[in-house]
């Protein structure tokens, strides 16, 4: 039995043994895994594919398709509008008022007995305008009520000649009992979209000129009478901001609004930065187009292309002379605009220069004077927000045109949030099939930091132009294949700076011919990548 | 009936080393009532994945470009086949004929633990993994047929001893770990040449079972197998006995016998939160496309939301049943002859539902003296080609050991493919 017992204990201790064997191996097995499993692969995938034509470079709605399948593009831009301020300021003064009992002494008043009732003429400067009447599409009249009657009132202020759909403007406020030293103050602001105002006064005669009706009654559930005294005053504040016009009479005076030497941007333009375009007939019409009712003499003084290359001026024999605009007629408030047009083309002016600048910018100096010749139509100047004064440029420029080097060149900016720290290289390859006549030459640079851009990373850079025949039509598509390659550094660089520079240099088949872009030519693109990957296991 | 006992035990070694040839002549001279004998078994092996490789894959490391190519030389273009099985248990005897007022009745109870991920793969797939289709831009990549299974389960064995008709039968009830099921008849991943397009074939289905819980003591499924053994005696005339042939008494010695084993033979039924994918589509991509070239959002290239409606089949989470990987085998064991110390051996196994081939060995066994033996063996089949294989053998009076392995070259070379070892204890009393 003894024996037994020192068998089975032994058992268990060659056992324990075992099992600490084994726990040995499992961590030394355990600990054998000492870094992480890795291994590179290399994958391939489509990315974006796309077809463009001449419509989807620019908005279809400039874009004239002729009947042999050429384009023009046709370009209107307003280029000025006259803001409404350079006629007449509307006011936006502060109109304070005292009121109170006209009487001296103490009186008991019950509850509601009206001891204030004041109806007053205001007259507003409005900027050399004498406008008898006006309505608005906007705005609002603010009031500060400030009281030191000892009971509770109703205050109202009624506008007799402001009316909006046929009713009076009126507005009821209600205050709190002052101690008759601090005073109880109400502040509060009403709309005055659609509402039409008479400022012709009392008699008819006046201009600029308001009648108001300002009243304080004792509020009618007030229990017991209240103590007035002349010392007992209401000062009513009011204000009006951010008036609207939408209609108004009168006579404008006869302002000169000078428009200083000004630039307008054309955005893409700024990307070209070297090369030639050779243009065909370009039409360029200046279109002035006034529904003011007032007489206008407008001057162009000058009128400037400015690109990286220089300034060319417009010279046309309209620069710098006045142009005279006819008063518009009207019918109730519909107005009959008067147009003015003028065109510059090749043969009346230096256009083709003007244009093959590549301005990324257009200059101008205009004056315009109203009523040059005073209030001669009696008061009888008017003004309606649809019909405004305003000028517009129509540009007609035909897709017929030579590119020599025309090199255009923009920055792309990446925002990459994924982890691509395991990304070790990677090719973007773009197939093009090209159905233009045109060629192109697609650098793609990497910020260098403070160095800015290093070397491209195209190693393949041509799209070249499709085939065409002697008439300069094209007869075939030619495929090309763009390879971008970069290897880690530059993935981290371009990730950790965020921006890529691309140069793209354009050049038409058969210089110095011009080709003309028909509608149906296109690109298609298909961009796909192949990425090469470090797995990473642990 | 010793002889009995001791032939049952000593093969009962390979019930619980299904894997391992090697029966464990642990018992002789035994006259113990009860015997406890504990395992533990583990291997890996791939078709063409050799050791450098697997290591790097286990052990952490970079798997270099010379070795992915080294690798996928090796594999044929399909049915290269993987596993990897940790096995471990322990089995109590009590053979004291105490059952069935003592009539040559005993029984046995085990507890059992087993992992085995096996596959059947593609030499596409292969090299879509660890090449990536970079260099197969205008082909396929043929990833399927493919089949993936990972399985863990525990199972209690109870089984019933009959001495004098040598065999032993039961059954066993499983709790089932984890399951994962992937089948792929058809996964083909074709390339346009200009980059223009891929697209994905996929016919397949993926049985998975519970994901949030997969640790040792998770109940996701629920199941039972049975498990017999059978042992023949082969009985032959010895050169003595037949020289006395001719006095009409026929003496028969029992030279060996044929094993005849079933294992695991069973199923799972996988009922906690499981998990069904099936599929049969075409995806195909072209990428992104740009209609408005000045009013593009292009943050979002990849619908990652529609990628994965398009791709990932939708979820079915009825319980699903899978077939234990069983065992079948047949062998046959020389009875050990103190005259002789060399004796031959041979057998074959075939295991259920884990993507191998049947495994056919031979070998011989040879004995140093009473307590110490060693057997080598050639094997054909399995998870590779052609393996070697060695045993060494501990028999004392109270206590056995076995170390043994199917993969000897495997063990020793970075050349080999795979590694395979195995652990036996056997206690008497």
């Amino acid at each position: 039995m003894n024996e037994q017992r020192q068998f089975i204990l032994s058992i268990f201790e060659r056992m324990k043994q075992l099992i600490y064997f084994l726990l040995v191996a499992l961590l030394y097995f355990a600990s054998c895994k000492k870094e992480a499993t890795t291994w590179t692969s290399e994958y391939a995938a489509p990315l974006v594919f796309t077809s463009l034509n001449i419509s989807d470079m620019v908005n279809d709605s400039n874009l004239l398709v002729h009947p042999d399948s050429s384009l023009s593009l046709h370009i209107e831009r307003e280029i000025y509008r006259l803001n409404i301020d350079s006629l007449f300021t509307t006011p936006d003064t502060t109109i304070s008022e005292v009121h109170a009992v006209a009487f001296p002494g103490t009186i008991s008043v019950s509850a509601g007995f009206t001891f204030i009732s004041d109806v007053e003429e205001s007259t507003f400067n409005v900027s050399g305008a004498e406008l008898k009447y006006i309505s608005l599409n906007g705005g609002q009249l603010n009031y500060e009520i400030i009281s030191y009657v000892t009971g509770p009132t109703i205050d109202s202020i009624k506008i007799p000649s402001a009316t909006k759909h046929g009713s009076e403007f009126l507005t009821v406020i209600h205050l709190e009992e002052s101690d008759g030293t601090i005073p109880t103050t109400v502040t509060g602001s009403v709309d005055l979209s659609d509402y039409e105002f008479d400022l012709t006064g009392s008699d008819g005669l006046k201009y600029n000129t308001l009648i108001s009706n300002i009243s304080t009654s004792i509020d009618p559930t007030h229990s017991t009478p209240v103590d007035i005294s002349n010392a007992d005053s209401v000062r009513i504040n009011v204000s009006f901001e951010n008036i609207d016009p939408g209609r108004a009479l009168g006579y404008f005076g006869n302002e000169l609004v000078e428009v200083p030497l000004d630039t307008v941007s054309i955005p893409f333009m700024d990307k070209i930065i070297g090369g030639n375009l050779d243009l065909d007939d370009i039409d360029l019409s200046l279109s002035i187009t006034n529904g003011i009712g007032v007489d206008i003499q407008s001057t162009v003084n000058e009128l400037n292309s400015i690109s990286s290359i220089g300034t060319v001026a417009l010279s046309h024999s309209t620069i710098g002379s006045p142009i005279n605009l006819n008063r518009p007629s009207k019918t109730g408030w519909v107005v009959n605009s008067s147009e003015y047009t003028t065109t510059f083309n090749n043969s009346s002016s230096n256009l083709t220069p003007f244009i093959e600048n590549l301005p990324n910018q257009i200059s101008y100096d205009t004056k315009i004077q109203i009523n040059p010749f005073g209030d001669v139509n009696s008061h009888g100047d008017f003004y309606h927000s649809d019909y405004p004064l305003k000028a517009d440029i129509v540009l007609d420029l035909p897709l017929c045109l030579g590119a020599n080097n025309l090199t255009l060149q923009d920055t792309i900016q990446l925002s990459v949030d994924q982890d691509t720290s395991q990304i070790k290289s990677g090719t973007l390859k773009i197939h093009a099939s090209n159905h233009f006549p045109l060629g192109a030459e697609v650098q793609v640079y990497l910020s260098n930091g403070a160095n800015g851009f290093a070397d491209s990373v195209v190693s393949q850079p041509i799209i070249a132009p499709a085939v065409v025949n002697s008439f300069n039509e094209v007869i075939a598509p030619t495929a090309s294949e763009l390879l971008i390659e970069l290897d880690t550094e530059q993935i981290h660089q371009l990730i950790h700076s965020g921006i890529a520079l691309i140069k793209v240099i354009f050049n038409t088949t058969n210089l110095p011919n011009r080709i003309k872009l028909k509608d149906w030519y296109h690109i298609d693109l298909n961009v796909g990548a192949t990425i090469k990957y470090k797995h990473e296991v642990n | 009936m010793k002889a009995v006992l001791i032939l049952i035990l000593t093969f009962s070694i390979g019930l619980g080393v299904a894997q391992s040839i090697f029966p464990q002549n642990l018992l002789e001279d035994q006259n113990n009532s009860l015997v406890i004998r504990s395992f533990a078994e583990g291997f890996y092996q791939g078709q063409g994945l050799t050791n450098r490789f697997i290591d790097k894959f286990i052990y952490g490391g970079h798997i270099s470009d010379e070795l992915k190519q080294e690798v996928e030389s090796q594999l044929k273009t399909e049915e290269n086949r993987m596993g990897l099985c940790f096995r471990t248990g322990i089995k109590f005897y009590d053979l004291s004929d105490s059952l069935f007022k003592g009539k040559h009745w005993g029984i046995s109870i085990g507890l059992e633990h087993q992992q085995l991920i096996t596959s059947s793969f593609t030499q596409d797939l292969f090299h879509a993994v660890f090449f990536g289709n970079a260099d197969r831009i205008g082909q396929d990549l043929n990833m399927g047929p493919t089949r993936l299974s990972a399985v863990q389960f525990q199972s209690l064995k109870f089984n019933l001893v009959n001495k004098k008709n040598h065999c032993e039968f039961g059954f066993s009830v499983v709790k089932g770990q984890s399951n994962i099921t992937f089948n792929a008849d058809q996964f083909r991943l074709s390339t346009e040449a200009n980059l223009s397009e891929i697209t994905l074939v996929s016919q397949a289905s993926l049985f998975q079972s519970n994901t949030n819980s997969t640790g040792f003591f998770a109940g996701n499924g629920i199941g039972a197998a049975l498990n017999a053994v059978y042992f023949i005696p082969i009985k032959s005339l010895s050169g003595k006995q037949k020289a006395k042939s001719d006095e009409s008494e026929t003496e028969k010695v029992t030279i060996g016998h044929l094993k005849f084993e079933i294992d695991n033979f069973g199923f799972i039924n996988w009922m906690s939160d499981p998990s069904i994918y099936q599929t049969d589509s075409t995806y195909s991509y072209s990428g992104f496309e740009i209609q408005d070239l000045f009013n593009q959002d292009i943050s979002n290239l990849v619908d990652t939301e529609v990628l994965a409606d398009s791709l990932l089949p939708t979820r079915q989470t009825s319980p699903y049943n899978t077939i234990l990987p069983a065992v079948f085998s047949v062998s046959f064991e020389p009875t050990a002859d103190k005259n002789n110390s060399i004796s031959g051996m041979a057998g074959a196994w075939y295991q259920i539902m884990a993507n191998a081939r049947p495994v056919v060995y031979g070998g011989v066994r040879y004995r140093l003296n009473e307590r110490f033996s060693g057997a080598i063996v050639g094997l054909v089949g399995g998870y590779a080609t052609i393996n070697a294989g060695l045993q060494l053998t501990y028999s004392g009076s109270k206590i056995g050991a076995v170390i043994a392995t199917n993969n000897l070259i495997g063990m020793v070379s970075k050349n080999g493919n795979g590694r395979h070892l195995n652990f036996g204890v056997i206690c008497k009393f």
